[in-house]
């Protein structure tokens, strides 16, 4: 049976996974892999628990779906964090490809000009 | 008939010179600076010209040229220049007969001026009831005679200085200062209130600063132990600011007790609320301090043997006759609250006048600069005064103390002037500045008024019998002694012959000397160079006028009573007694014993083999150098000018600027390298940055977590 | 009512004066300023005799009838319970109008002296601006309105030393930017306390029930007096308030320990701008002193007499010995200005003081009064004084470069002229009778006599120091033999002398007539004093 746990570990497991990429890896292609493991981490929680809480919270109006909203919540949330994610990609990956442009680099040891 | 209105209109006499001033600085002196040629400086010349040039006339100058900074001179005066001097003699010649005027008609029994004198202009600074801050002037018959010095003397100076002062640079300036040092002092005499005083005093002190300056460039000559007038001036105001101090205390101190500063609101309020007479005590003292200060005494003496690097005639004028004798007439004007005080009081006073008597004319003895044994003969009868003051009490009242200030005004007056001829003659002479009597000699062949007069006065104040100097002086020994002030009375008595010794002496070595009339007293061997002559006669007519006084001015007996300002009558010096007291001729015998010793060994020894005897001997050589060197009173305070003053002026600066400002500027560093250790944390390193971000995520979860888990059951 | 105010114009004039200066071109600026600053003397004067004319002149009112106001509402809101309201309220009683009077007459002299400056059309421009500054200072009867204007006044005098100053290099940077700042910071500093004590002075008084209003005249009428809590003690509303609003005050007079930015500033700042500094701005200190700290909270002086008393002996005793060890003759007079203001300190503690002085035999009322008289009279006096000196100290220095005392000797060979007025301001300051110095220092040494005796015979010394450090410097660079290097040293140049003999003339007029300054203020230390010495009564 599939339960809500599984939903939260699997989200768990790849948020470590995507955080450990983030953080580890020089190559600013992969940092941002990292961080997008990490939103779809959340995504696989959002959607878990959007889809628990219509199973487990009877309807108030006698047959299954309460509200719109509250069904949708979670789900919603994914949709506006994939879409998010998209458009940071895009843009993030524009700017690494400038700044690879600039300075013939993607290491993020190295992009430090913004320190002190 | 004698109207009040006389008196009403005294006032005329404090502003008369304050007007001369006015029209010197603002008038005539512009008109002699516009008319005077630029001076090199303003002028674009090429340096190298101009030098040239003045080289190749500097024998024509003689010294005397726009470079001598010693006294600078110009060619000749200018029209401007004179009309000053004219101005200014003229209105200190009406004050001076308003002066006389008014010492006339109020000697005369019917006169119309009440003996607490009457107040002539007044206005209020500041009223808060009951204080109030008054200028207020007021004259009675102890501020005419007092009158009648101030504007003789001033205006035989004032006359006397166009001889000494030709040419000067300054002559215009110098004019002005006179005429404002004149106000100065009259402000003294006519102050109602302490506060007046007080300002007068300040004034006072303020153009004897500026006279004694006024040769500005001056050079010091350490060589003869002299300052430059720049150094004399400065150290004169601060000595008698140091006096001040005190002055303002005991006048505080007076203020704040009775509520006034009306010397006869204050007499008013001790008797009805009988005030403790030590408190009052007290209070003299510290005003007594200022006296101390302007008249020179013991401690506060050094700055007046300076002060002698001021022109001449300034020395004659303030620094002789009557600004140091501001301190006698203040201590004078108060007497009736000295009398109150405790009679601590009046022995200090006393003591202070006779132990600065002896202790001056002890330096007095060896000096070899002639106007520095003046200076010296000034403060030893500065100090008679005050004994005079101290041991009079309420029998004598301000009398004898007054009466020798009033008798040394005239004498000591003619002995600077009569000084002033000497060093213009000898400065023509040698075409330098000469003090030094040991470059004189003779002089009383080649000067015989300036030689006569001032043998008068040497007669005068050694109390030769008859002359004026007789009358005051033994009266103030013999009141020593009637008060059983035994050693006050040796130490005056001794005084007197040491007086007598220094002068003739100095006159000796400056008119005589061995091989001259009258076993060396009059003429012999001249020690300097060049050909000495009498000086003109605006220069010796003064003298001669001054001479009258210094025999005849001891001749007014009726001056006890005429002073006095208690309410009691006093005693008036009774002349029969004084010469048929024994007491009087033993002090007549010192003073003739001082006079034939002095002639006896300056008359008929040479100056250089005195002066041999004096180095072969160990003690004299060293007592000689002691005298010599004042004590060491001026190195002294020089020393602790520098390093006890300065010392802690310097200490002060280095707190201020490492404690005070540092702890500021440490606060604002503190900040700083805060801000700039910490910007290092920000590495620029977006996975460093991560870390932290979702570090402190975990750590709030934890925190949150163990807040649920515990807090919830 | 707003424009038909004088009291607006004295504020308009120069703000006005000033923005016109800075658009016109470069040459008509210097004359437009100077029209400017003069208007502005002359509209400054104009209640002088409206109230002479009304009331006479002893007439002069305090701050419980001013004969003069303008009072609009400005800022009024309402947050909940809570309303708040700032109201444009100016108002001149004898003592603000000294000062306004004060103000406009030394920065016409600035501007004046300050005609051949390096960008001479924005220092004129902004030497205006800061004079309009100044003036809402004296002028406000709001304290928010106060404390705007106190904040205003900073700009410009921040502008003036930091562009203007000297260039020699401290601490790494050039003196100009260092004191600049120093000056700013610090003023900044106190300007925080001041704002705190305002506001818990404003919303206590709101919330016992009282008015909402920051007006000076309702709080001098209502003086406050709760207990406020304040980290678990319960401390007086009057001490607590008093003391951080004094802080600024004390910044700005400067007071001991708060002084060290003064002689880095005074030293650093064109020589205008230190005449404004030492002659108007450290007058800003005394009279919020005055006006704010003795009048509005009278019990909080009182308590604090004996700090302020003990701070007072120290400026004045401290500075003058600071004074003996300088050999830079600017920072000779900036330090004797701390020293002078000493003196005003210690007017105010000796009218603040407890009565029982050591000496008994007359009633304190009067000495206390006659204390303050001298205190704002030397506000004045010392206001012309400095301004002279340092206006001396700036010829001098335009010509030879140097403010090194020993690099001088005999100077007044070749500038007299300047050697005479040197002198007389030295004497001025040194409390030479006849100039105006003499006035305040004799009335305040003999009054607070009375109220604090040991701390006025020690401070008595004084008058040896001054002498001793001013003499001496005039003996230094004036007199005594000549050094030939400045042979080419020329005196004073007509313009220059304008703003030399002007004050010098005041000096002497002020000096030998007190007695119109003196009306002038009067009224106002009666009610000050009246009103402390009921509301100290009330609190024993």
């Amino acid at each position: 049976m599939l339960t809500l746990n599984h939903f939260l570990i699997l989200g768990a497991v790849l948020f470590c996974i995507g955080l450990y990429g983030a953080i580890t890896k020089h190559n600013a292609i992969a940092v941002l892999m990292g961080i997008e493991i990490m939103l779809n981490a959340v995504n696989i929680t959002m959607v878990g628990f959007s889809f628990f809480n219509h199973v487990n919270a009877p309807s108030q109006f006698g047959f299954g779906v309460t509200n719109l909203g509250t069904l949708l919540t979670g789900q919603i949330f994914a949709i506006f964090i994939i879409t998010v994610a998209a458009a940071e990609a895009a843009v993030a990956l524009a700017m690494v490809i400038a700044i690879y442009r600039k300075r013939d680099t993607v290491d993020v040891g190295e992009i430090d000009m913004m320190k002190w | 008939m004698i109207t009040m209105a006389l008196y009403e209109n005294s006032w005329l006499i404090l502003f008369a010179p304050l007007l001369s001033f006015a029209v010197i600085i603002f008038g005539t002196r512009v008109g002699d600076m516009l008319s005077r040629p630029r001076v090199e400086a303003s002028t674009p010349h090429e340096p190298h010209h101009a030098v040239e040039a003045h080289d190749s006339h500097g024998e024509d100058h003689g010294g005397h040229g726009e470079d001598d900074d010693d006294d600078p001179k110009v060619p000749s005066l200018s029209a401007w220049a004179k009309i000053s001097a004219y101005v200014s003699i003229l209105i200190m010649a009406v004050a001076c007969i308003y002066s006389w005027v008014l010492l006339i008609s109020s000697m005369v029994p019917s006169s119309p001026l009440p003996t607490e004198g009457i107040t002539v202009f007044s206005y209020t600074w500041l009223n808060v009831s009951p204080l109030s801050y008054t200028i207020a002037f007021h004259v009675d018959r102890l501020a005419i005679a007092m009158l009648v010095v101030v504007t003789t003397i001033s205006l035989l100076v004032q006359f006397y200085s166009q001889g000494y002062m030709e040419n000067s640079a300054g002559y215009a300036r110098f004019y002005s200062y006179l005429s404002l040092f004149a106000f100065s002092m009259l402000v003294i005499v006519f102050a109602q209130n302490f506060l007046v005083m007080f300002v007068g005093w300040e004034l006072v002190g303020l153009s004897s600063y500026l006279l004694i300056g006024f040769w500005i460039n001056k050079r010091s000559k350490p060589e003869e132990q002299r300052p430059s007038p720049a150094e004399a001036n400065l150290q004169a105001f601060i000595m008698n600011r140091i006096g001040d101090v005190g002055f303002i205390l005991g006048i505080m101190i007076l203020f704040v007790n009775t509520g006034t500063f009306e010397f006869s609101g204050i007499e008013q309020h001790i008797t009805q609320y009988h005030t403790s007479p030590a408190l009052l005590g007290v209070a003299m003292i510290l005003i007594f301090c200022g006296a101390v200060g302007k008249s020179a005494q013991l401690p506060l003496h050094t700055w007046l043997p300076s002060a002698m690097e001021g022109p001449t005639p300034v020395s004659a004028l303030i620094h002789a006759a009557t600004m140091v004798a501001a301190g006698v007439y203040m201590v004078a004007r108060t007497f009736p609250l000295f009398a109150d005080a405790s009679p601590v009081a009046f022995q200090v006073v006393a003591w202070i006048g006779a132990l600065t008597a002896f202790f001056a004319a002890t330096i007095a003895l060896v000096q070899s600069d002639f106007k520095r044994v003046l200076a010296f003969s000034t403060i030893s009868q500065l100090g008679y005064m005050f004994v005079g003051l101290g041991v009079a009490g309420s029998e004598y009242g301000v009398g004898p103390g007054m009466f020798h200030l009033f008798t040394h005004a005239f004498f000591k007056a003619l002995l600077f002037l009569g000084a002033g001829s000497v060093l213009h003659g000898l400065h023509h002479a040698m075409h330098k500045e000469v003090q030094d009597m040991r470059l004189m000699g003779g002089l009383a062949s080649k000067m015989p008024i300036t030689a006569a007069t001032w043998l008068i006065a040497v007669l005068a104040i050694s109390g030769f019998p008859f002359f004026s100097g007789f009358y005051s002086k033994e009266e103030i020994i013999g009141l020593a002694l009637e008060h059983h002030d035994i050693v006050i009375y040796l130490l005056t008595l001794v005084t007197a012959g040491l007086t007598a010794f220094y002068m003739l002496r100095a006159f000796i070595q400056a008119f005589g000397g061995k091989g001259g009339k009258f076993m060396g007293l009059w003429g012999g061997p001249y020690r300097g160079t060049g050909e000495v002559h009498e000086s003109p006669w605006t220069m010796t007519i003064p003298l001669i006028l001054l001479s009258i006084p210094a025999i005849f001015a001891g001749y007014w007996f009726g001056f006890y009573s005429y002073v006095n300002v208690t309410a009691e009558h006093v005693l008036n010096l009774n002349v029969g007694a004084l010469l048929a007291d024994p007491l009087t001729w033993l002090g007549v015998v010192v003073s003739l014993a001082g006079l034939g010793v002095a002639w006896g060994i300056y008359g008929r020894v040479e100056l250089a083999k005195i002066h041999a005897v004096v180095e072969s001997n160990a003690f004299l050589r060293t007592l000689h150098r002691i005298l010599y060197n004042r004590y060491y009173v001026d190195t002294l305070y020089n020393w602790i000018a520098v390093y006890v003053v300065l010392g802690i002026a310097n200490l002060a600066q280095a707190f201020d600027q490492y404690i005070v400002d540092g702890i500021v500027n440490g606060v604002a560093r503190i900040i700083t390298s805060a801000g700039s250790d910490v910007r290092h944390v920000e590495t620029g390193r977006v996975q460093s940055y991560m870390i932290g971000f979702f570090g402190g995520v975990a750590v709030l979860a934890i925190v949150a977590i163990v807040l649920i888990t515990t807090v919830g059951k | 009512m707003f424009w038909s105010s004088p009291l607006t114009w004295i504020l308009l004039v120069p703000a006005i004066g000033g923005v016109v200066t800075y658009a016109v071109p470069q040459k008509a600026s210097r004359w437009i300023a100077l029209i400017a600053s003069a208007l502005t003397l002359i509209v400054s004067l104009v209640p002088f005799f409206i109230i002479v004319n009304e009331h006479g002149m002893t007439g002069f009112g305090n701050i419980q009838q001013l004969p003069m106001s303008v009072n609009l509402p400005w800022v009024s809101f309402t947050a909940g319970s809570m309303h708040f309201q700032v109201r444009y309220f100016l108002g001149i009683d004898g003592l603000s109008l000294s000062m306004v009077v004060l103000n406009a007459f030394l920065t016409m002299l600035t501007i004046i002296s300050g005609w051949n400056k390096p960008r001479v059309k924005d220092y004129m421009a902004i030497l205006l601006l800061l004079e309009a500054g100044v003036m809402g200072v004296f002028m406000a009867m709001d304290l928010f309105l106060f404390f705007l204007f106190w904040e205003v006044e900073l700009a410009p005098t921040f502008l003036l030393i930091g562009i203007w100053g000297s260039e020699r290099v401290r601490r790494g940077v050039p003196g100009r930017v260092y004191s600049a700042w120093k000056f700013l910071l610090y003023s900044f500093f106190g300007s925080i306390f001041m704002l705190i004590g305002i506001l818990v002075l404003y919303f206590t008084n709101v919330a016992h029930g009282g008015t909402p209003t920051a007006s000076m005249v309702y709080f001098a009428q209502h003086i406050q007096s709760y207990q406020l809590p304040l980290f678990g003690w319960m401390i007086g509303s009057q001490l607590l308030i008093f003391l951080l609003i004094f802080v600024a005050f004390a910044i700005k007079i400067p007071m001991f320990p708060f002084h060290s930015w003064l002689p880095d500033v005074y030293t650093d700042a064109p020589t205008e701008t230190s005449v404004m500094l030492s002659g108007v701005l450290s007058k800003m200190g005394a009279y919020g002193l005055i006006r704010i700290c003795l009048g509005l909270f009278p019990q909080g002086v009182n308590q604090f007499s004996g700090a302020l008393m003990a701070f007072a002996v120290i400026n004045i005793i401290y500075g003058a010995l600071i004074c003996l060890a300088q050999k830079n003759m600017k920072r000779t007079v900036a330090y004797s200005s701390f020293s002078h203001m000493g003196i005003i300190l210690l007017g105010v503690a000796a009218a603040a003081g407890a009565s029982n002085g050591i000496f008994t035999g007359q009633s304190a009322e009067a000495f206390r009064q006659a204390a303050l008289v001298g205190a704002i009279f030397q506000m004045f006096a010392h206001g012309i004084i400095t301004g002279l000196l340092f206006f001396c100290e700036g010829v001098i220095y335009d010509r030879a470069q140097t403010r090194d005392v020993t690099a001088f000797g005999g100077v007044a060979k070749r500038m007299p002229f300047l050697a005479a007025l040197f002198l007389l301001g030295s004497m001025a300051s040194l409390g030479l009778p006849g100039l105006a110095g003499f006035v305040s220092e004799y009335i305040v040494f003999t009054a607070s006599f009375r109220i604090w005796t040991v701390v006025t015979i020690i401070s008595a010394f004084t008058m040896i120091l001054t002498a001793a450090y001013l003499l001496w410097i005039v003996k230094r660079v004036f007199f005594g033999t000549f050094n030939s290097k400045w042979d080419k040293l020329a005196d004073v140049n007509l313009r220059e002398a304008i703003p030399l003999m002007a004050l010098a003339a005041v000096i002497v007029i002020v000096g030998v007539y007190p007695t119109p300054i003196i009306h002038v203020i009067q009224p106002c230390v009666t009610q000050i004093m009246h009103t402390a010495s009921i509301a100290v009564a009330l609190n024993k």
